[in-house]
């Protein structure tokens, strides 16, 4: 990386970064300004307080510090999380892209058609793999997993109301399985086939070469993942409320769907950005660790 | 040379974001208001119909194109709409109008989310329509137009209106912002051909204790929870509105007291309602896992109801039509609805009297933002009048919120919703105050923590008041003495 030299240099480079910066700052950045001076008021959509918003303080904090709710859909969240995009979706991804990459020894046959398959569910949008998933985890008899697990047997399962959270985590697997693989992949097709050929001239088995030689060299892209994974998991939406609604009960009431029922559903603008403002906290700080994770790596 | 190759190419393409930065706002949905009327236009209201609304709002001068704009939801309302429109544009063509109606079809869910929105954008529809109970939240918004002087110098409204709706539709500043489309009668709906079938009397139950002996025997008969009353948080609206308040209006208790603005949120009676929650869930006669479910009415009402699977249900006027009868899909039918269905009215909580639940369901509502009021207004009298309000209630199924329509065909061919309406008068209703919303959160989670045996019914009712007292604020709940 090298300095900017004159000041055309700079305006040519602020031009280059001005419309990214303008969509940023009026999209992610103001209204999350926005959100945040909210949550210091009593701001609602209805109700008396819609014409006449107080600023209360910390009010809104204190409610949230006292709402059993939130505090459960936040350990939801980490439950969520930590299953579903941690451990199930790092974990798979990673496997599925280090079976189908070629390396010394290995070449798997007809990959080309694997990845195509196991990109399948980055294609589809999120409100129809929702209503995919709502069929397939149908309850009734017709719904393909009872059929499936009917073939061998056994009774028809309610998955979306008796096992509403694994089914979630399940799906979001499914979801997020492409993006690591299509990562993983990349990262890779990058290392060079001399160093894993060396490996194993010296005499490292299979299970050495993948964790010492590979897992050490893919570490900052794993680190990548992982933040970008998890920040996304945590604050996940559409695919949950499609299913579940945040349902049966409060279930699968993760945070994203808990602020968004304070928001929209009960119009509290107030509280739901309070909610949102510590979601915001939490992701920020994970994301500062991660990216000192990864500067530790480089 | 370089630099200037790329300003070039940067400047249109800078001029364009620009463009579309501040063209955004105004895309989308049509903004009748154009952002000038405020809020406050719906407390002041128009001085007189026919004179500039609020300050805001202006009119088209005779012969002058109008072009209205109506919201609505949900296939049959539309289809409503979409035929019976065309008729007003050519009446009031023939008065020498220019009024146009521009329908625009509302999400089939989350619908009152989107139009709260709306209204709080300034990006609100002319007209649009949705449950009584939303007025009460949105006229203290300042999102509704006041039709109080409208109503004033419209004859039918005195005239033909039921006094109860009157008054259920005036509001706590006792002012009127909505007109009555149709109105509501509630009661327990039974698949009489099952109870017959295994020799359940079919009497009317004075009590609730009699009610959950009958329900009880339903469920031992067909081998699956046999009574529904909404309830959960997943029901929304309707676990208030279908099921706890006619439990409520079954006790001896009020739930708001309309004499200094305050809900109730402690009385015997409320514990007792919860209690009973508790009891028909003890019971095994409430289906838990269906009420649980995303959209509950879904394996309650449209499945197992129609399959003979579940004997009791709460349901209005509307369930004959909407929900088993025309305008229901196929699947859901119920064929030979009338000798297959019947109906109860409500027990009270100790019998032996009982009663029909009465009240307006859903209503026309003007935007406080409306370029066009008197227009407005022109449109919501002639859709709550004769035909096309015939034709509404037959439609939704419902009854006539005015005492003249029945002899208006086709809702003289419904003889079953003239009936209803007979019951209008000594029905007992609750009228949504402010607030209502609120109340419905807390009643879905309270209920939710009985029926999931998570609390008792008593536990539940302490929650109730916690809650409801958190959320309404202290200055208007108050305990019952």
């Amino acid at each position: 990386m090298r300095r900017i030299q004159s000041w055309r240099e700079g305006l040519t480079v602020a031009a280059f970064l001005a419309p990214a910066l303008a969509l940023i700052g009026l999209f992610t950045v103001a209204p999350g300004i926005w959100a945040v001076v909210q949550s210091f008021t009593d701001r609602a959509l209805v109700g008396r307080n819609a014409a006449n918003v107080q600023f209360i303080g910390l009010d809104n904090y204190a409610q949230l510090a006292g709402d059993p709710d939130f505090s459960a859909s936040l350990v939801r969240t980490v439950v969520f999380v930590l299953l579903s995009a941690i451990v199930g979706q790092t974990i798979l991804g990673f496997l599925t892209a280090y079976l189908l990459a070629t390396r010394p020894r290995w070449r798997l046959r007809f990959s080309p058609l694997f990845a195509a398959i196991f990109l399948l569910p980055l294609a589809v949008p999120e409100a129809v793999a929702a209503l995919a998933w709502a069929s397939i985890a149908n309850g009734t008899e017709q719904g393909f997993l009872n059929r499936m697990t009917g073939a061998f047997g056994a009774e028809p399962v309610q998955w979306l109301q008796e096992h509403a959270m694994a089914t979630i985590i399940v799906v979001n697997i499914w979801r997020g399985i492409p993006f690591a693989m299509v990562l993983f992949s990349a990262a890779l097709e990058g290392i060079s086939r001399e160093v894993l050929e060396m490996s194993l001239v010296d005499g490292a088995t299979a299970w050495q070469q993948f964790r010492r030689i590979i897992l050490g060299i893919l570490r900052p892209q794993i680190l990548l993942f992982l933040m970008l994974t998890t920040i996304t998991t945590f604050g996940i939406f559409g695919l949950v409320y499609f299913l579940t609604r945040g349902g049966p009960g409060d279930a699968t009431t993760l945070i994203g769907i808990y602020i968004y029922l304070q928001g929209f559903k009960f119009f509290e603008i107030g509280f739901g950005s309070a909610a949102a403002t510590v979601m915001l906290v939490i992701l920020l700080t994970l994301g500062v660790y991660y990216v000192r994770l990864m500067r530790e790596q480089a | 040379m370089e630099g200037s190759s790329i300003r070039r190419l940067l400047a249109p393409a800078m001029v364009a974001l620009v463009i579309a930065s501040c063209g955004g706002g105004s895309s989308g949905s049509p903004q009748p208001g154009g952002g000038a009327a405020s809020g406050a236009a719906a407390t002041e209201g128009p001085a007189t119909p026919g004179e500039s609304g609020g300050g805001a709002a202006t009119q088209g001068a005779p012969g002058e194109a109008v072009e209205l704009t109506i919201l609505d939801h949900q296939a049959p309302r539309l289809d409503f709409l979409k035929e019976v429109l065309p008729a007003f544009e050519e009446e009031m063509a023939s008065q020498g109008k220019n009024i146009t109606v521009k329908l625009l079809e509302g999400p089939a869910t989350e619908f009152e989310t989107k139009l709260t929105l709306d209204f709080s954008s300034d990006n609100a529809p002319d007209i649009t329509s949705n449950g009584l109970g939303s007025v009460a939240d949105w006229a203290p918004s300042g999102f509704l137009l006041d039709l109080t002087p409208y109503l004033e110098q419209w004859p039918d409204y005195e005239g033909h209106f039921y006094e109860t709706l009157r008054e259920e539709a005036t509001q706590a500043d006792g002012k009127v912002y909505s007109v009555p489309r149709e109105a509501t009668i509630q009661q327990l709906y039974y698949r009489k051909d099952v109870l017959d079938e295994n020799g359940i009397s079919t009497e009317q139950p004075t009590s609730w204790q009699d009610l959950l002996d009958r329900s009880v025997e339903a469920t031992e008969a067909i081998g699956k929870p046999g009574l529904l009353f909404p309830a959960g948080s997943a029901w929304g609206g309707g676990t208030f509105g279908e099921g706890f308040i006619h439990l409520m209006l079954g006790t001896d208790d009020q739930l708001y007291d309309p004499e200094n603005g305050k809900w109730i949120v402690r009385s015997p009676g409320l514990t007792r309602v919860l209690q009973y929650y508790e009891e028909m869930t003890t019971a095994e006669v409430l289906p838990v896992e269906a009420l649980l479910n995303p959209e509950p009415w879904v394996p309650t009402k449209y499945q197992a109801f129609v399959k003979g699977e579940l004997a009791i249900t709460t349901c209005g006027t509307w369930c004959w039509i909407f929900d088993w009868g025309e305008s229901a899909e196929p699947s859901r039918q119920i064929p030979d609805i009338f000798n297959k269905v019947a109906t109860w009215e409500f027990p009270t909580a100790d019998g032996p009297e009982t009663f029909v639940s009465g009240s307006t369901g859903w209503v026309w509502m003007i935007s406080a933002t409306t370029e066009h009021p008197d227009e407005a207004f022109e449109l919501v009298k002639w859709l709550a009048s004769g035909e096309a309000m015939a034709k509404n209630a037959v439609k939704i199924g419902a009854a006539s919120p005015r005492d003249d329509l029945a002899d208006v065909a086709p809702y003289s061919e419904k003889p079953f919703l003239a009936d209803a309406e007979q019951s209008l008068e000594g029905a007992r209703l609750f009228q949504s105050p402010e607030g209502t919303d609120k109340m419905i959160q807390v009643v879905g989670a309270a209920t939710e923590e009985v029926i999931t045996g998570r609390m008792t019914g008593e536990e539940a009712a302490d929650m109730l008041a916690e809650e409801a007292t958190q959320l309404l604020g202290a200055d208007m709940v108050k305990e019952a003495p």
